[in-house]
């Protein structure tokens, strides 16, 4: 290391307003960093030597992180805040919103990569996700399957989607049915935490106690406890861009179904950016909704939507047990990394991640297209959503547990 | 107590307790420690982050208080619980001498009724004992928010008695193993530790502190060895609570250097599913290589 101590040793009087300037950098840079993260931070820094610059980095890094994907992106912000043996006064004159990002810097990130990949073994590969596979009996009819098809763009899908077309009239009653029975799979879970009920088979001390004081201690009335039904949130994202227009009808009416019967369901629409329109669900018909909302029939920027969703709605993943619902075809014209790491930042923050998409019901149609390959590693249930039939089949899977792909497999042999 | 006015202090208080610390963790234990911060500790299964609070106790010669997390652990099991059956007998008692039912209730409510779980224990011991709280991330979120009185404040609010406060805080070190993703408000109340895989020299001081009989030149073996397995695709990388097995595994059978037979039948000490098994098999030949490579 070069000799940093003198910069550092000048910083000493200004020090408190770089270090609470470097936290508006991370800030800014999208690290979350609390009020009370850089107090300590600023408090931390009295107690070591920051004449030594590993000491005074690992410091700023323990007290202002609270996660470890944030590690490189705040390295590089460090020595760019605070190159080797600079002078100091350059520092605070930098805009922070100069700062360019990182460069993709690819040791570290395929290290990060990595070690998702093998901390969540339910991020898996491709292969790991139930989708319709590779063994459909009707392979010649695949629309070429060609190497250059693995990094097809969107558009080649997105101009002619070869959607057999069930677009029967759906009947509402038919459809809330669903609704309803998707509702119950999904939002219902029996915790291990336990709550009194009469029916109950776990006897409940404290209460019994409390009760038997007043007739000797005896337990006349016994108290009971059961295993609590936890209710989980459910979001749904519901693709409405051009390629979409004509699942767009079913799906919005069997997102709306699910928020009859849900406890808490936050929709959102999207095409190139999020509009939460859980308010405006109830009092509105479908039509309007989706003739008010202005992206309507554009293009689909999947990784930026999700991104927007992240931004401003971040509140929705509290608890981090939502179980995500996602409709879409996964045609996109925006950044497969962004649609990764925005996927990647949901599947960690919530208990499930379920992309239905109308495409799917396509033969041998393959999730290859750029935005949706991308996808893939994320989404824990990939399902087809083209009919009332589809659905039913996915309830089916979710109940049963068993692996959408061969059913899905066996459908479309028995269809075509 | 042992002086723990430095980062250098932390380090050799560690090192003496046979823990070979880098300057992140000695920095991140002495923070902890002056700004009374809970630490949390996160990294791969088996790099050290239990040892920390155990290594940490025994360095402050203090008690360490341990509480596993696991998905459903409630107020009951870590917090305090009522001595039912000692209360069954005082209700007993109480009613062959006719005592008021309201007064009863108010005895039996009382602190020689409670039973001390490990967090009240760690609340109320009086003597800056270490709470371990491991794999945070396997308790539910409730337990996480009920956390967070205890973390920021040392303090828990009991109804039947009170709120009790800590007169001497305890040293916290929470590990995860990030199962699942920790909430944001737990996050913020501690300081925040990432251990890394040791590098190849680290680990040899590691190896050669923990297995002490062992000869450099197999240690060194066994970590060039570990460290190319941790870059090939497994399902479970081996940690270096790994490491250390198959080193004294390989110590007891009196092995003195890397070898194919003996590596195939001591490979289940690093390699712990199916496939990893086949996998790293078929690679012993290329990993041997590359562990003596520059002997």
């Amino acid at each position: 290391m070069s000799t940093p101590g003198v910069s550092f040793a000048s910083a000493r009087g200004s020090l408190v307003t770089t270090t609470v300037e470097f936290c508006r950098l991370l800030k800014h840079k999208g690290i979350a960093v609390s009020p009370g993260a850089s107090q300590f931070a600023v408090r931390a820094l009295g107690e070591v030597d920051i004449t030594r610059r590993a000491e005074f980095r690992t410091a700023l890094r323990i007290t202002l992180l609270t996660k470890s994907e944030d590690i490189p992106l705040f390295n590089y912000l460090f020595e760019d805040f605070w190159p080797k043996g600079s002078n100091d006064d350059s520092v605070r004159e930098t805009n922070i919103t100069d700062y360019k990002d990182p460069p993709e810097d690819p040791d570290k990130n395929s290290e990060l990569e990595d070690r998702d990949s093998n901390e969540t073994p339910e991020d898996g590969d491709h292969e790991s996700t139930p989708h319709v596979g590779e063994e459909s009996p009707d392979k010649d009819e695949i629309p070429d399957d060609s190497d250059e098809s693995q990094f097809a763009p969107a558009a080649r899908w997105g101009a002619r989607p070869r959607v057999k077309s069930h677009n029967q009239p759906v009947s509402p009653m038919e459809l809330d049915r669903i609704a309803r029975a998707l509702a119950t799979e999904l939002a219902l879970r029996r915790s291990r935490r336990k709550e009194r009920n009469r029916h109950g088979r776990y006897l409940d001390f404290r209460t019994l106690m409390r009760k038997s004081v007043h007739v000797g201690g005896l337990p006349l009335v016994l108290s009971w406890r059961r295993p609590r039904i936890t209710r989980s949130q459910l979001l749904i994202f519901c693709d409405v861009s051009r390629s979409m227009e004509q699942h767009a009808k079913l799906l919005l009416q069997f997102a709306r179904a699910i928020f009859r019967h849900a406890w808490r369901v936050e929709v959102f629409l999207f095409a190139n950016h999020m509009t939460r329109v859980t308010d405006r669900w109830l009092e509105t018909d479908w039509s309007d909704l989706t003739s008010s909302f202005a992206d309507c029939g554009s293009g689909t920027e999947i990784g930026e939507s999700l991104q927007a969703f992240i931004a401003d709605y971040e509140y929705c993943l509290t608890g981090n047990k939502a179980t995500i619902i996602i409709l879409s075809d996964g045609l996109d014209a925006g950044e497969p990394a962004i649609i990764k790491r925005s996927l990647a930042l949901l599947k960690r923050r919530s208990r499930r991640i379920i992309w239905l998409n109308p495409l799917l019901a396509t033969l041998g149609y393959e999730p290859t297209a750029r935005g949706m390959a991308a996808a893939m590693p994320y989404v824990d249930v990939f399902a087809p959503a083209h009919d009332v039939n589809a659905f039913w089949r996915m309830i089916e899977y979710l109940r049963s547990g068993e692996q959408f792909i061969d059913r899905i497999a066996h459908a479309q042999a028995r269809l075509n | 107590m042992t002086s723990t006015n430095s980062i250098q202090d932390i380090s050799a208080l560690l090192s003496a307790s046979g823990y070979v610390a880098d300057e992140d963790i000695a920095t991140a234990i002495f923070l902890a420690m002056r700004l009374r911060r809970p630490l949390l500790v996160e990294g791969y299964a088996g790099v050290g982050k239990t040892e920390i609070a155990k290594v940490l106790a025994g360095a402050l010669n203090t008690d360490l208080i341990r509480l596993q997390c696991y998905e459903g652990l409630d107020a009951a099991s870590s917090l305090y619980e009522w001595n039912y059956a000692k209360q069954i007998l005082r209700i007993r008692l109480d009613e062959q001498s006719s005592h008021d039912a309201a007064d009863t209730e108010a005895h039996i409510f009382d602190e020689a009724y409670l039973l001390e779980r490990p967090l009240l224990n760690a609340l109320r011991h009086g003597g800056n004992p270490v709470l371990l709280i491991d794999e945070i991330d396997r308790a539910d979120e409730e337990f996480e928010a009920f956390l967070l009185e205890i973390l920021a404040e040392f303090q828990v609010t009991i109804p039947e008695l009170g709120t009790i406060k800590a007169e001497q805080p305890p040293y916290v070190v929470l590990t995860s193993n990030r199962v699942r993703e920790l909430g944001e408000a737990l996050r913020r109340r501690c300081l925040y530790l990432w251990i890394d895989y040791p590098t190849l020299s680290k680990e040899l001081e590691i190896i050669e502190q923990r297995v002490p009989d062992i000869e450099t030149k197999l240690a060194t073996q066994i970590c060039k060895f570990v460290e190319a397995l941790r870059n090939m695709d497994l399902d479970k990388r081996p940690g270096v609570a790994e490491t250390i097995d198959w080193a004294s595994a390989l110590m007891e059978l009196h092995s003195n250097h890397l070898d194919a037979q003996i590596t195939q039948s001591t490979i289940g000490c690093i390699a712990k599913t199916r496939r990893d098994l086949a996998l790293v098999r078929q690679q012993i030949p290329e990993l041997l290589e590359s562990a003596r490579q520059n002997e």
